[in-house]
């Protein structure tokens, strides 16, 4: 699982690769709140490389937006591949979160 | 169990795509059970709401009743995860399923619970909108709090005056309580009886509510000054209250 951080115009991007799981779910959000530590208030986190994401994975990312909302952050979830929209359709919290289709899209929307 | 818990939602995702729904569901059980052991209640959540997904799209073959009892499940975890947006959600979807059971009585319940939990997660996000609890609202706070509270004030209403329509016997205390509370205002005022202006006992400005309620109007009683007012509203909103009561009985008791 790799996490890298990119900050495009005030946006803390966060790049996930490989698969979220209940293995390193926490490592997650420990980056996650390691950024929000350090003053990051707006997140755009692209899914594209993400192969699998379990429950856990979900779940961390809704503690993320949440914990965000607390302090008037915001994330975004954008570049969600066919596999990841998928599970996102099957528990159906995509009618709960908004996805962009690109980066772009998800900035230009801060 | 954390290595089991991985393998077995990946395992449940592999027999998804291989349209075996039913080994699909097992597996996301197996998993939901082992998060609920860790008390992880969302992720149990998510893993019985994917459980009931993967039965409902085998249900063309079979039954709704098992999707439609795993997407409740799925609610009492989220609500045990205070996501309550989320469980009114698979409420919602635990009552689409009932539905196709014919199962009305599951579908009344649900459909309630998912009303009344939207309610609920509206007001608990209007009474602290920094800590909303979801995830659905992005930007502009501001602007999404009237549209928030509107919708809240409907369903509160909804909910007060007949349940969402799954509870008639509310409509009649509705209607009680207002005859009750115009009653208290006429008898601060003047009624004409026998010609004569008198302020009305409790038991006649009872009947003097409940009739201008009904919109009967036998005559022996007619209102004076502020009390002309009042009773044109209460006519005026027993004019809606009653079909309001008829049609909750009627949706009732045609789905049984």
């Amino acid at each position: 699982m790799d996490m890298k951080v990119e900050k495009i115009n005030g946006v803390a991007v966060v790049i996930l690769e490989g698969e979220i799981n209940v293995n390193n779910s926490m490592s997650v959000r420990a980056f996650l709140k390691k950024l929000m530590d350090q003053g990051e208030r707006k997140f755009s986190v692209d899914l594209q490389k993400v192969s699998f994401i379990d429950s856990s994975g979900l779940a961390v990312l809704i503690e993320a937006v949440q914990n965000l909302e607390g302090v008037k952050g915001q994330l975004r979830l954008c570049h969600v591949n066919a596999n990841i929209q998928g599970i996102f359709q099957i528990t159906k919290i995509h009618k709960l979160i908004n996805i962009y289709e690109n980066r772009e899209l998800a900035l230009k929307d801060f | 169990m954390d290595m089991e818990t991985q393998s077995l939602e990946k395992e449940a995702h592999q027999h998804l795509k291989e349209n075996r729904y039913q080994e699909a569901a097992d597996a996301f059980y197996r998993a939901a059970r082992a998060y609920q052991q860790k008390k992880e209640h969302q992720a149990a959540a998510f893993c019985l709401a994917s459980a009931a997904a993967s039965l409902a799209s085998k249900a063309g073959e079979s039954a709704f009743d098992q999707p439609a009892e795993y997407y409740e499940k799925a609610a009492a975890e989220a609500i045990l995860a205070r996501d309550l947006e989320y469980a009114s959600i698979l409420f919602k979807q635990a009552a689409i399923c009932h539905e196709k059971e014919m199962d009305y009585n599951g579908f009344c319940l649900c459909y309630y619970k998912s009303k009344e939990y939207q309610r609920k997660f509206l007001g608990q996000y209007l009474l602290n909108p920094s800590k909303r609890g979801s995830f659905n609202f992005t930007s502009n706070k501001r602007k999404r709090i009237f549209p928030s509270f509107l919708t809240w004030l409907e369903l509160s209403f909804s909910s007060l005056l007949w349940g969402h329509g799954e509870k008639p016997e509310r409509t009649v205390y509705f209607g009680m309580l207002m005859v009750l509370i115009f009653a208290a205002i006429y008898s601060q005022g003047f009624l004409l009886k026998a010609g004569v202006a008198v302020h009305p006992t409790p038991m006649e400005a009872i009947y003097f509510s409940t009739n201008t309620f009904a919109t009967v109007a036998y005559g022996d009683f007619v209102p004076l000054g502020f009390n002309k007012w009042m009773a044109t509203v209460e006519s005026f909103s027993g004019l809606f209250i009653l079909p309001v009561f008829i049609t909750a009985l009627c949706r009732k008791y045609l789905m049984i």
